[in-house]
């Protein structure tokens, strides 16, 4: 072998010791992990605290001929910082002072509340009127604004209160855009003396009562065109979701009282603004032949996770609990994937989630292999079954990967155990022949025995 | 990889950048000669505590890495003095067709491998990992063995070879395949 005077010998690469070298290359050890490197670092770090305490260590550190120094404190920089913090400190105070100064001045100058000045006229007219909102115009003690709901051409610019204590309100912009009806001055709760000249009750019960109409007729405008065009409805249930809460409402009496298509296209709109609160109703609903399937998707539309994971719990029609399992398996949330481990640790809910474990979303499959690593042991075991049942590829690989870097680890190889694929086994027969292995390999067959019970037989795969 | 002599152009100013440097290093230094995380993160821990202990012994003339390599062999000399692990015949199975068995079968060869280096004789595995893993020249081996150049050369030849006859079942099953 060729022997440099500088390197060992790197031999021939087609020899033996080439395939040697080749060898070689495979290994691989365990690698250290962050936490490995933060302990050290502390470790030493509260050692050479101490070393420097006690002498040992100098303040300059040489590590060549070319001596380079380490700031310590104590030194230039050390003074030149509490220069710089005691200007600071003096710049701060000044500026205080500066404010304190400015504000008294301006305080006696804007001081509120004195006689000879004009205030807005809700401070000083409030005790005799009405207060709030943008009706302060009784500044000028104008009973125009007393006016019919109806009279939308009178609907004069609102006078707000002036903000610079000038005694003459000034016209602000118009706020009829705002509202339909033009505002009245609400009723002063608790009323303040006999001359307040209170609302009439009959006009504020009108302006109640318009704005339910006028949500009523929105929501009938919606329902008409969900009638027209079912299919539709996330366009046509767009208006109500800026009120979805007294839509919800408005639709649940429609859904009571109504019939035929009106009610139908209730239960439709319903999916688009209902929450958790309207599923009891849906699911209700749903008993009726007609309105099956819109109650069906209106559910799996707007129930929480929660709630989905409740009626697969409280069982019913198959193809309902299964249509609902499925919707959780789409859902991408946190939520839906702790549901879904409550749902398979569940031996009543279990078969069914197991049947759709490829209908798993990503973010529920990544959320499951985090949970290999969960404090219950049963939540691991129902990741465990879980992704066991999983047919795709890439979620085997996956399996095997954490098999190679984890070999101390008795849960990917439970995994394998439990999807029985002709990879699997062979991956099994593999880590079966390293003897260090057999206390995983044991490990995994005791566990998932103690979770699935004596029929089914993991420990078949160990020979 | 600078040589002896020569220090290194940009050296830490201080300790604590030091060992952020240095600390993966080491590890996996000591990972190598130890084979287990555990042990080379005790023989690390001792061997900086040494480094700031003694930092007074080090005179710039070789380089720093050098310098702690060599602290940390004599810590794993000293830790070796422990009873010897037990050793276990590592079979491999027949190359499967299906290549994410093969990746499984291969890291399961790595790991064989990795353990046979690391139960070779003290001397023998310090030369192998500090000459193939840690692509130390001959004379920086030798300098933190402090043995000399041909020491190294003989140790490395006998290391490779007792390597080529216990990892020869290896090879036998991959021709197979």
């Amino acid at each position: 072998m060729n022997q440099s005077p500088d390197s060992p010998e790197r031999p021939n690469a087609d020899g033996p010791e080439g395939e040697l070298d080749q060898l070689l290359k495979l290994a691989v050890w365990p690698e250290p992990g962050p936490e490995t490197i933060a302990r050290l670092e502390s470790t030493v770090r509260s050692a050479m605290n101490e070393a420097q305490e006690s002498a040992e260590l100098p303040s300059t550190v040489t590590f060549s001929r070319s001596a380079t120094s380490v700031r310590n404190p104590g030194t230039r920089g050390a003074q030149q910082s509490a220069g710089s913090s005691f200007v600071t400190v003096t710049v701060i105070a000044a500026s205080m002072l500066a404010a304190f100064w400015c504000g008294r001045w301006t305080g006696v100058r804007q001081r509120p509340h004195q006689p000879g000045i004009s205030l807005p006229t809700a401070a000083t007219d409030d005790r005799d009127r009405d207060s709030g909102g943008l009706a302060s115009a009784a500044s000028n003690g104008d009973s125009t604004l007393m006016k019919p709901a109806d009279d939308v051409t009178s609907r004069s610019k609102l006078a707000m209160a002036p903000l610079d204590g000038t005694s003459q309100p000034q016209v602000s912009a118009d706020v009829a855009t705002m509202s339909p009806t033009p505002k009245t001055p609400v009723p002063e709760i608790g009323g303040h003396g006999a001359a307040t000249p209170v609302a009439d009750p009959l006009m504020s019960r009108r302006s109640r009562l318009s704005e339910r109409e006028q949500l009523q007729r929105k929501l009938d405008s919606v329902l008409t065109c969900l009638e027209k065009e079912q299919s539709a409805g996330a366009v046509c249930c767009r208006e109500l979701l800026p009120n979805r809460a007294q839509f919800e409402f408005l639709l649940a009496e429609v859904m009571q009282n109504a019939t035929g298509q009106r009610r139908l296209a209730a239960v439709t709109a319903m999916g688009f603004v209902g929450t958790d609160r309207s599923v009891p109703m849906l699911v209700q609903s749903a008993t009726a032949a007609e309105l099956r399937t819109a109650s069906i998707a209106a559910v799996k539309r707007c129930a929480s996770e929660n709630m989905l994971a409740g009626l697969i719990l409280q069982g019913g029609d198959r193809q309902v609990m299964a249509e609902l399992a499925k919707e959780l398996a789409g859902r991408t949330s946190r939520q839906a994937a702790t549901v879904w481990l409550h749902l398979v640790r569940t031996p009543a809910s279990r078969d069914l989630c197991l049947e759709l474990t490829d209908e798993l979303s990503e973010p529920i499959v990544s959320q499951l292999f985090q949970d290999l690593d969960a404090p219950l042991m049963d939540d691991r075991l129902a990741a465990i079954l879980t992704l066991g049942r999983r047919s795709d590829q890439a979620t085997l690989e996956r399996v095997l990967g954490l098999c190679r870097q984890f070999p101390s680890r008795w849960e990917p190889v439970a995994i394998l155990m439990w999807n029985g694929s002709e990879t699997s086994l062979k991956s099994l027969a593999v880590i079966q022949r390293n003897p260090e292995r057999f206390a995983v390999l044991e490990s995994a067959a005791i566990q998932l025995k103690s979770f699935v019970g004596p029929t089914s037989d993991p420990a078949k795969h160990i020979r | 990889m600078s040589g002896t002599g020569q220090p290194e152009t940009d050296e830490p100013k201080d300790w604590n950048e030091l060992f952020r440097r240095q600390i993966p290093d080491l590890l996996r230094l000591a990972v190598r000669l130890t084979g287990n995380l555990q042990d080379a993160e005790d023989i690390v821990q001792e061997s900086l505590l040494r480094a700031v202990r003694y930092h007074g012994t080090f005179r710039g003339d070789s380089s720093l890495r050098t310098w702690i390599s060599r602290i940390v062999v004599n810590v794993f000399r000293t830790w070796s003095k422990k009873p010897a692990l037990k050793t276990t015949d590592e079979a491999t199975g027949e190359c499967a067709a299906d290549p994410a068995v093969r990746v499984l079968e291969r890291a399961e060869q790595a790991a064989v491998v990795a353990d046979h280096v690391s139960r070779l004789p003290e001397r023998q595995r310090e030369v192998l990992v500090l000459s193939f893993y840690e692509d130390m020249t001959a004379a920086e081996v030798a300098e933190v063995l402090e043995i000399t150049t041909q020491n190294v050369y003989a140790t490395l030849s006998l290391a490779r070879q007792q390597l080529r006859i216990s990892l020869s079942f290896l090879n036998e099953g991959s021709t197979q395949s």
